[in-house]
């Protein structure tokens, strides 16, 4: 899986690109780390270019959501398609962390208030 | 293949290699497998993510937690039915915890229920044979 990680109003947004799944599940972690450690609260995950997602990265994504609610912060999933999007919704993660339709929309609504 | 309905016996026993590399060839080995019997993508989508469940399950819970040293992986296609067991030689204990796709674990397992059409575990969750029914599939597709 290929991470990358900028910054955008304020809000850590990171793209990722191929399989996200146990394999990776080290990579993904090192980089969130690395943002909760840069003091960032808003937290955006584009999922557009997943290709294959699996139980521990949906055991990642609810564990990221809590953390970063604990400290009163957010995290907000983008464009999941096809058979990812069906495996989020299987596991009714729209549920608990908010899907957005685009990086603009997810920016907006994660603009610093 | 004739079609979706009607793939050709596929019969075939694996040696996993028990690290994360050698599961990731036994999977990619046996989707590329089925790939070439020609099934419809969905399936091969819920067969790959359930065989990647199990897999993953018997690295961490028979080799890591309970000191195994074999996974294997066995498949049987036919007719309208394909079926695949994941074993390993772990130890008493250490078994995935049986919690829906929701709960706070066994989410791989919740996820193979939901996706296939019979799921059996043996061996106190040291084994599982999965069965999809390729036609109940479609009939769901459509």
């Amino acid at each position: 899986m290929h991470i990358k990680m900028e910054t955008l109003r304020g809000a850590a947004l990171v793209t990722l690109e191929g399989r996200f799944e146990f394999d990776t599940r080290n990579v993904f972690k090192r980089v969130i780390g690395e943002i909760v450690q840069n003091g960032h609260r808003r937290l955006i995950l584009d999922l557009q270019l997943v290709t294959f997602l699996d139980s521990a990265a949906l055991g990642l994504l609810l564990l990221t959501d809590q953390n970063f609610k604990l400290n009163k912060g957010m995290v907000g999933l983008v464009h999941p398609t096809g058979y990812v999007r069906q495996v989020l919704e299987l596991a009714n993660i729209p549920r608990v962390i908010p899907v957005f339709d685009s990086v603009h929309e997810a920016v907006g609504r994660f603009a610093p208030v | 293949m004739n079609g979706p309905s009607c793939p050709p016996a596929l019969r075939c026993v694996r040696e996993v290699f028990p690290t994360e590399a050698g599961i990731r060839v036994g999977r990619s080995g046996l989707v590329e497998s089925l790939k070439r019997l020609g099934l419809p993508e969905t399936h091969l989508f819920a067969i790959e993510l359930c065989v990647h469940e199990a897999l993953v399950n018997a690295l961490v819970h028979g080799i890591w937690e309970s000191g195994g040293q074999r996974i294997s992986l066995s498949c049987e296609a036919e007719d309208t039915c394909i079926s695949i067991t994941v074993e390993d030689d772990g130890g008493a204990g250490g078994g995935p915890s049986a919690v829906g796709v929701t709960g706070s674990g066994g989410r791989g397992l919740g996820l193979i229920r939901v996706l296939m059409t019979q799921v059996t575990q043996e061996r106190a969750g040291h084994g599982i044979t999965m069965s999809l029914n390729l036609k109940e599939g479609e009939e769901h597709a459509h």
